[in-house]
């Protein structure tokens, strides 16, 4: 399964690759903001994990510029964010996003959340 | 008003004063006249009784020295935040850039020699032939992975510092306006900037939380998690999970 891991930090993107690597992900797309990762989401990522609060583009621009494509209509798309008010995960929900994540996470949370995606994901499938 | 029209003013009302004392004077001396109108006769003695009407041009003028003093002052004081203040707040504005590109690349050198070691587990693990107990590995792979994760600190310290560095950055804004104010007060010239330093409401668009913590724990993941289900629609309650 092809990934796509968005975050300007460029520990945190390595941080989520090292996760997913570990958990059996190994291919994987890095991007650094939101417009970087439309540009590099092409029909073949089956999976987006991203970042909130990003430069250039935000994570929920990128969720509501995904959820516009028809091939990523209903692509599991995995929010990973220091955000927790309720109203944000509102506005998340509303984008268009499948789960979402606190940092800081484990890989197992990362496991967790992945499985339950993929799993609803083949089921409305 | 400069000192020369405060001075020239003052001069006026001086011989201003000075006629009006001798008009004084000169109806003190018809003062039987005036004995059938009572109201003009007060009038003029409450005039006359006035020890002050005379000093009244040293007072306007000492006023106007005291007044020249304190916008002096004034002046000093805006230099001052100006020189001071604002430049205090960009140097520490610098340093907190300088804290977070310092960790961040530490910490991608702590990543590089984490992934070093994984990478030396693996090639003793090979050499052993299993000599050495498989668990053991695996035991220093998981040690090393969580040591990875634990570098999640950086993004995180990151954001709190650019939260910092916002908030510094609208109080520069702020003691600039104050400053202007003392501009203002010299030239009386131009609108105040302070209404562009209020805070933004909301963190939602910028590229950093500033409530961003490490103080997370499972439960804050299962608030979250519930919250999410109620915005979904599938469940009911949803509830905060503030930092």
């Amino acid at each position: 399964m092809k990934c796509l891991v968005v975050d300007d930090s460029a520990t945190m993107r390595r941080i989520v690759v090292n996760a997913l690597k570990s958990i059996g992900y190994d291919d994987v797309v890095e991007a650094a903001d939101g417009n970087d990762a439309l540009q590099k989401c092409d029909a073949s990522i089956e999976l987006v994990i991203t970042d909130w609060n990003m430069p250039v583009m935000g994570g929920l621009e990128l969720v509501k510029g995904l959820r516009g494509k028809p091939d990523h209509a209903k692509t599991p798309i995995l929010m990973v964010t220091t955000r927790s008010v309720k109203e944000d995960i509102l506005q998340a929900v509303e984008a268009g996003v499948s789960s979402y994540i606190l940092k800081p996470f484990t890989p197992q949370v990362l496991k967790e959340k992945i499985d339950q995606i993929l799993s609803l994901a083949s089921g409305s499938a | 008003m400069d000192a020369s029209q405060v001075r020239d003013l003052a001069t006026e009302l001086e011989t201003t004063l000075r006629l009006l004392a001798q008009l004084v004077t000169e109806l003190e001396s018809r003062r039987e006249d005036w004995n059938r109108s009572g109201v003009v006769r007060e009038l003029v003695t409450r005039l006359a009784g006035q020890p002050n009407l005379v000093e009244l041009p040293a007072i306007l003028l000492r006023a106007h020295a005291e007044i020249t003093e304190v916008l002096g002052g004034i002046r000093l004081t805006r230099e001052a935040i100006e020189c001071n203040a604002i430049e205090r707040i960009r140097d520490t504005k610098d340093q907190i850039s300088d804290v977070a590109s310092t960790t961040e690349s530490a910490t991608l050198e702590l990543m590089n020699g984490l992934d070093r070691s994984l990478e030396l587990i693996n090639s003793l693990e090979s050499q052993a032939h299993g000599a050495a107990p498989a668990e053991g590995y695996q035991e220093l792979r998981s040690q090393l992975s969580a040591l990875y994760n634990h570098l999640q600190f950086q993004d995180i310290t990151t954001q709190q510092l650019q939260g910092v560095a916002q908030s510094l950055l609208d109080v520069e804004r702020r003691v600039a306006a104050v400053a202007a104010l003392f501009d203002r007060a010299f030239h009386a010239q131009g609108t105040l900037p302070l209404e562009s330093a209020s805070g933004a409401a909301s963190s939602a668009h910028l590229a950093f939380n500033p409530d961003a913590t490490m103080k997370r724990t499972p439960a804050d993941q299962a608030t979250v998690d519930l919250a999410f289900k109620g915005a979904r629609g599938d469940a009911a309650s949803p509830c905060d999970a503030r930092p």
